[in-house]
């Protein structure tokens, strides 16, 4: 039986899957509901605007799309299309459609494809998801309860398929680059520096939080 | 000819279009007129059935079956399908890559069109036999027997005997090429020989194109049965045959799903080896084949698992095949299990050293498995086979981490984020190894607190990910072994980042006098301090140091020149901006460098130029409002008011409070946009301000004339008058300020000396020089008036031109009483289109040279101009009263005795121009003069 402070540890752990978009906004860690409404940002506004999301049916549903993948899949279906190939053939064939629109999106998988687990970019799908599940606690869409239950789902999915913090960040930025379809070294350093602190910073709940921690069993969601 | 041909269909599944094509034929064909063609095209249609059923019925046992059979069920549609396929690369990557790799989408499964010719062979011969007729047995000998049918038809078709012996040589021709064919295919090891193909293709009667066209079908419907060649043979047959030219033909000849495979097979991108298979006869390479191409199809298309089990079947019938290896590894990794994939990967390693993938693949899961020196070796070969693979060198950086080389580790993730900058990963695992330099360093510095090296080191391994706390407190915890310049800029840094600027600036000034009381270059601290400056707007001092830091490089420094050019933008000296922010461009292409050129740029008026870098900058700093001000000025300069609008109001949306320079792009936008209230609104807080910037200054410029537009003059006046106290020194502000004055009405007395101000400043200036000659008549001070003009004149001799010199020339001659002379003037005045006083002030000088008419006309005309003018209606009675009076009388009439009688009152009042045009920004508005 999980202990009071141990779940509230794994709901910080969950809550951390959102940090690299959760401090963007301003949020301050251990990234809790509190900290999200100090930070001030306009949580209804994020959720209309990018998923129309106004209710608690629209964030279940979200939630749903994200654990299925928003743009894992994509990646993945390259990646498949690339894994019977050879290095040689990859690079051949990536370069071939350097003049293509979606050449920044091949050659991103190409660049990430063997170094990453078999759940790809999965953790951009994911750590994004922590974040809107923030935005619509703040906005009252859902419950306490229900936040926290969609945050376990998502930190148990994250959890399987990924093997430490490092690996979730590479997996995020990977996926982050994917979806922004920019290899520029300054967009790279961009999104580096953007995970810089979480990874180095004395107190950030990445270096806090062991990535095996403890989770509980997520409780079950409404039909 | 096929039976498609014959009824003049692409192939299809779909009985309907059949039985449409028949019956349309039959009404062309006659039984009567023409038995033969009759019977061929009954027999086509009975084929065409058939062949229909067998499509069907094979292509509902795959995924999808309608929409690929619909597709192709006209002979329109399928060219489009097939088009689309080949060129246009729209769909998802896997159809591409699948069309790529010369795959049809069906999970990965060879052509069905080869499958329902063997079935529809199968059932005619099953047929013949029945009919007691001999076929020849064996798959080789199928295309034989078509071949034979297709020339028996053919032979109906003639009705010579010449012509139908002529057939017959070219069907046995054909028979002769495709026994060929078959046999070379046969034949494994000649089948994946480049030069055998290449023998076969370049045979006499291939140049022929009409043999070429009848064998094609022929060999299509061989390759449907047999269609694992190389990649080079299906691009020796495409070039024998152009289906890459001519896809459309080949859809009409073929099934759109076959054209397909055959398209994909010759540009097919993951193209797999032939080489490595037994030759011998007691193999089924076909067999193998199809089962390792099944399963490199199934990968694509993501059902692993099953891949897998092809790949399983296919290493039982033989285990040594690099390709299927290296597929099946692929398929296991993607499935998470690597134990099983490092098996193949060893197998690959161990018979074929070269293949560098599984060198790859096997290093990283040793890697993975903390089996680091063995991963080291795998990796160092890898990247002898091919040097500088940023992949291969991020796996050697992670194996020296891994055995605790750390410094080996670093020099070669930095050597890889060269050869590979938008890796995310590895600037992750670089900082990972910072860290336990880190770490290592603060370990040492416990035993050796006094070394000072170690400690600078440590210090900027933790400043550089932004760990500004323990920087400072690394720096600053030993303070009895003193820190170097390097140090204290470094910490001077670090303050600043935590946002105490005070005590960096402190560290600032130390780190460069100490460089300089120990003699040391002291590059960096006066890099440091100058950067520091630049921030904090202190231009000059700034450029001093940097300069000094210039000077001390040792090598090109990006943050240097963009720092010394922003220094120059500060201090409006865009010219020689604008060298050193390129130089720093070229040294590292980045945003924030792109928005200082920008400023350059536009401090240059390129505004096209730095509205482009604006762009730039914007990629990665949207919401920066400085650059997006400066992307609405240059919209606004080049007339784009749409776009400029919505930058600065974004601009504005972004900004803490309303910068006066980001105020005046607006209230600019608003005056060429002929909104004049909300240029009002916009500066009303800086009316009666005391003390502002320049930019301030220009608001209230734009203010006053946004007053002037709408005719509130006074507030004009006092907007301009205001401007020009915040600017005392500005001749710009000083002009306008006189200008509005002077066309008010001001007195002259409180102008005259703004005038002289200005025209010391500029001597040349020659509507200021108009004004102080108004000016000065209207004091009565004509003698200057006149010494005033004189100079001009001897200076320019630009008199002539100039219509209210000669305005002005013409009232002191009439002063003077030298009225021939003054009327010359006023009407050389008069004819330049000025008119009020210049008009009635000629009408006296004609009327006292007795040209009394024409003056009673100008006399007439300006009191009617004018009608509430008390002196020209005066003049003009007065002239209608003496008009009896002769000339001559009149001169006698103008004598000093008689002073009050004469001359008329002519106290002119001098023209009060409108303000002069400004460059800017009316230059667009046309203001009226």
């Amino acid at each position: 039986m999980m202990t009071a402070y141990e779940y509230e540890r794994a709901l910080n752990w969950a809550a951390a899957l959102g940090a690299p978009l959760l401090s963007q906004n301003g949020v301050q860690p251990p990234y809790t509901t509190a900290s999200c409404r100090a930070a001030n940002f306009d949580s209804a506004f994020i959720l209309h605007a990018l998923w129309n999301v106004t209710d608690a049916e629209g964030v279940y549903e979200l939630a749903q799309r994200m654990w299925s993948g928003m743009h894992n899949p994509s990646f993945q279906e390259i990646r498949l299309a690339l894994a019977g190939m050879t290095l040689d053939q990859r690079k051949k064939y990536v370069q071939s459609y350097r003049e293509h629109e979606r050449y920044e999106e091949l050659y991103t998988v190409n660049l990430y494809m063997d170094r990453l687990p078999p759940a790809g970019i999965a953790a951009w799908d994911l750590g994004r998801l922590v974040f809107y599940l923030r935005c619509a606690g703040l906005e009252g869409y859902i419950s306490e309860q229900e936040e926290a239950a969609l945050l376990l789902h998502t930190a148990v999915r994250a959890r399987y398929a990924y093997r430490s913090w490092t690996d979730y960040a590479v997996a995020y930025m990977a996926g982050r680059q994917f979806w922004a379809q920019d290899l520029s070294e300054e967009a790279s350093e961009i999104n580096y520096g953007i995970l810089c602190s979480l990874l180095t910073g004395e107190q950030t709940p990445w270096r806090e939080l062991e990535w095996d921690i403890d989770l509980p069993e997520p409780p079950e969601l409404p039909e | 000819m096929s039976v498609w041909e014959i009824l003049g269909l692409a192939p299809t599944a779909d009985a309907r279009a059949i039985k449409r094509a028949y019956a349309g034929l039959l009404k062309k064909v006659h039984p009567e007129d023409d038995p033969e063609g009759f019977q061929r095209l009954r027999e086509a249609y009975g084929e065409a059935l058939e062949l229909a059923k067998t499509l069907k019925a094979e292509d509902t046992s795959v995924s999808n079956p309608g929409e690929r059979l619909d597709s192709g069920a006209s002979s329109e549609a399928a060219p489009g399908t097939v088009e689309q396929q080949g060129t246009e690369q729209q769909g998802s990557w896997q159809e591409q890559a699948e069309s790529a790799a010369g795959m049809p989408s069906e999970r990965g499964e060879l052509p069905s069109w080869g499958e329902a010719n063997r079935r529809m062979r199968h059932r005619r011969a099953e047929s013949s036999d029945s009919q007691g007729s001999v076929d020849t047995a064996g798959g080789s000998s199928d295309a034989a027997s078509r071949s034979t049918d297709s020339n028996h038809i053919d032979s109906n078709r003639v009705n010579s005997e010449a012509a139908k012996g002529k057939a017959v040589s070219r069907g046995a021709e054909m028979a002769q090429w495709m026994y060929q064919l078959r046999e070379l295919y046969a034949d494994y090891a000649r089948r994946t020989q480049l030069e055998a193909w290449e023998q076969l293709l370049g045979q006499e009667q291939l140049r022929n194109l009409g043999f070429r066209q009848s064998i094609q079908s022929e060999v299509l419907f061989f390759l449907a049965e047999h269609p694992h060649l190389p990649q080079e043979v299906w691009q020796l047959l495409d070039r024998t045959f152009d289906w890459t030219g001519d896809e459309l033909g080949l859809a009409r000849r073929v099934p759109p799903e076959f054209a397909a495979f055959v398209l994909g097979s010759i540009r097919q991108a993951a193209a797999l080896r032939f080489g490595y298979l037994p030759v011998h006869s007691g193999f089924d390479q076909d067999e193998f084949l199809s089962l390792r191409s099944t399963g490199a199809g199934l990968l694509r298309s993501g059902e692993l698992r099953e891949a897998v089990e092809q790949f399983d079947r296919a290493y039982e019938y033989f285990s040594r095949d690099p390709d299927l290896l290296r597929l099946r590894a692929a398929a296991l990794h993607l499935l998470g299990e690597d134990w099983r994939a490092e098996e193949d990967w060893k197998l690959l390693v161990a018979h074929f050293p070269g293949e560098r993938d599984a060198l790859v693949h096997l290093a990283d899961r040793m890697l993975e498995t903390e089996r680091a020196s063995e991963a080291l070796r795998l990796f160092q070969y890898a990247l002898d086979l091919q040097p500088n693979d940023p992949q291969v060198l991020l796996g050697l950086a992670r194996c020296y981490r891994e055995l605790e080389r750390y410094a080996e580790a670093q020099q070669i993730c930095d050597l890889a984020l060269l050869l590979e900058p938008s890796d995310i990963e590895l600037r992750i695992r670089l900082l990972d190894l910072q860290s336990l330099q880190v770490q290592h360093l603060l370990d040492l510095l416990k035993r050796y607190p006094g070394d000072r090296d170690t400690r600078l080191a440590a210090g900027e391994l933790l400043y550089e990910p932004g760990r500004d706390e323990e920087c400072e407190r690394v720096l600053t915890e030993a303070p009895l072994y003193g820190l170097t310049s390097e140090m204290k800029a470094l910490l001077g840094q670090a303050l600043l980042r935590l946002g105490r600027e005070a005590e960096a600036a402190v560290r600032f000034d130390e780190a460069v006098a100490a460089a300089e009381a120990a003699g040391q270059n002291g590059f960096e601290a006066r890099l440091q301090r100058g950067l520091y400056r630049v921030d904090c707007e202190s231009w000059e001092d700034a450029e001093r140091d940097l300069r000094a830091a210039a000077a001390l490089a040792t090598g090109d420094n990006a943050r240097l020149w963009a720092g010394l050019a922003a220094c120059l933008v500060g201090l409006e000296r865009f010219g020689e901006a604008l060298e050193p922010i390129e130089r720093a461009l070229r040294l590292r292409p980045c945003s924030v460098f792109y928005g200082t050129r920008a400023a350059v740029l536009h401090g240059l008026k390129r505004y096209e130029d730095a509205r482009e870098d604006c762009e730039r900058a914007l990629a990665y700093r949207a919401s920066n409002s400085m650059i997006l001000t400066i992307k609405g000025r240059c919209e606004l300069r080049t007339g784009r008011y749409e776009e400029a609008a919505s930058s600065l109001e974004r601009a504005r949306d972004l900004a803490a409070g309303d910068a006066p320079q980001l105020l005046a792009a607006l209230c600019e936008l608003y005056l060429r946009q002929g909104q004049y209230r909300e240029v009002l609104t916009e500066t009303d807080a800086y009316t009666g301000m005391q003390s502002a910037d320049d930019a301030a200054a220009e608001l209230l410029l734009y203010r006053g004339w946004a007053c002037r537009k709408l005719g509130l003059l006074a507030e004009a006046r006092e907007a301009f008058v205001q401007a020009r106290l915040l600017l005392p020194e500005d001749r710009r502000v000083m002009i306008l300020a006189l200008d509005e004055q002077f066309a008010g009405g001001t007195p002259a007395g409180e102008l005259l000396a703004w005038a002289e101000q200005i025209l010391l400043l500029d001597p040349e200036d020659r509507e200021t020089l108009l004004r102080k000659l108004g000016l000065l008549t209207e004091l009565g001070r004509l003698d200057e008036a006149k010494l005033t003009v004189e100079e001009w004149v001897a200076k320019s001799g630009e008199c002539e031109r100039y219509a209210p010199l000669d305005y002005y020339f013409g009232v002191l001659l009439l002063k003077r009483g030298d009225y021939e002379a003054a009327a010359v003037r006023l009407q050389q005045a008069y004819a330049a289109g000025l008119r009020g006083d210049v008009t009635s002030l000629l009408s006296i000088a004609r009327f006292e040279i007795g040209e009394t008419e024409e003056a009673l006309c100008l006399a007439r005309e300006a009191a009617m101009e004018y009608p509430a003018h008390p002196d020209y209606a005066a003049r003009l009675k007065l002239m209608e009263s003496r008009r009896g009076v002769p000339g001559m009388l009149r001169q006698l009439m103008r004598r000093d005795s008689r002073p009050t009688a004469w001359p008329f009152e002519a106290e002119p009042i001098p023209l009060r121009f409108h303000p002069r045009a400004d460059d800017f920004p009316y230059d667009r508005e046309g203001m009226p003069r």
